[in-house]
């Protein structure tokens, strides 16, 4: 009969798709129908009535089953491809901040370029590049709240406590990279290399202004 | 018989919290013991108690372990998480707030 039991889930399981968690559910039912028959045996109860009552009361699985597999499929599909989207964003704006570099170096050692042009291009450079970090941190889909109680209300919180760290990084990882365009653009124009490290000190204070505006806002 | 089974459908997750709270369990152990407080009138279906299981697992309010049996199957235990407990004590004064307010009512 114990035997039994594992044929009659193995056969509820038949179309269900093969992962861990499926596997999981299977383990734990047998495990507590099995319980359950023992108990039934004990209480003096015959082979046939054990079995009949531990399998009637099994309830419709189809559901549980369904519920478990579409859910976790489609949640990592999409965070997947969230993911992709986030990593090619972050990776072509960060070579973009390269290339400004690099176009300012170019106008500014080639003869006959204008260095201030080579800035302006920079600045613009720079700015998609921005754009785009700014971008990747904001466009994750926000945490909906399922229903009304304590735990989704929490989950809400630290989604977006984590969404104000996102944010911050991203405006930091974009802010020193300027700070550093700034210092040259700032130190070719008016050769002011002798104080013109001062940006550096004041980019420092920026970024901690940022950081205690958004705790801020964190604050209600 | 059908309203019962409604009001009590509706808190199942409390009633699974309730058990948790005072030692681990599994899931026949915690069905066993709503049958035998209820004097047989009421049992959950497992598919019931398993979605129910899934659902407090993902909002965090309990986790699970496999339990390291000496005999037969291994069985898989649930516990409360402080969250849980939180959960638990608010939902219990809910449902005595509601009692009181019924029984005025009805």
């Amino acid at each position: 009969m114990r035997e039994d039991i594992r044929n009659y889930i193995e056969n509820l399981f038949a179309t269900a798709p093969r992962s861990g968690k499926v596997q999981e559910l299977k383990d734990e039912l047998i495990s507590n129908l099995t319980a359950r028959y023992d108990d039934l045996i004990a209480q003096g109860r015959s082979d046939e009535e054990a079995y009949k009552i531990a399998i009637g009361g099994i309830g419709d699985v189809d559901e549980l089953i369904k519920g478990l597999e579409n859910d976790k499929i489609y949640n990592y599909a999409r965070k997947e491809s969230d993911r992709q989207k986030s990593a090619i964003l972050v990776s072509v704006a960060v070579g973009l901040y390269i290339i400004a570099l690099a176009v300012q170096i170019l106008f500014a050692v080639v003869d006959g370029l204008r260095p201030e042009i080579g800035c302006v291009f920079m600045f613009v450079i720079a700015a998609i590049a921005t754009a785009m970090l700014v971008y990747n941190a904001m466009s994750h889909p926000k945490y909906r709240k399922a229903d009304d109680t304590i735990v989704e209300e929490f989950k809400e919180w630290k989604h977006s406590s984590d969404e104000t760290r996102q944010i911050y990084r991203a405006i930091s990882s974009a802010l020193w990279p300027l700070i550093v365009v700034f210092y040259f653009l700032i130190s070719f124009a008016f050769s002011a290399w002798a104080f013109s490290w001062i940006i550096f000190i004041v980019g420092a204070a920026i970024q901690n202004i940022l950081k205690l505006a958004l705790e801020m806002r964190r604050k209600p | 018989m059908s309203i019962t089974s409604d009001l009590i459908r509706g808190n199942t997750d409390t009633i699974i919290l309730a058990h948790l709270s005072n030692q681990d369990s599994y899931g026949y152990q915690i069905n066993k013991s709503i049958q035998v407080k209820t004097d047989n009138r009421y049992e959950l279906k497992e598919a019931t108690l398993y979605s129910a299981f899934r659902r407090l697992e993902d909002s965090g309010l309990i986790f699970s372990y496999w339990g390291d049996e000496k005999t037969g199957a291994r069985r898989k235990y649930y516990t409360l998480t402080t969250l849980g407990r939180q959960t638990y004590e608010k939902n219990k004064s809910d449902w005595q707030e509601a009692k009181e307010l019924i029984d005025k009512l009805i």
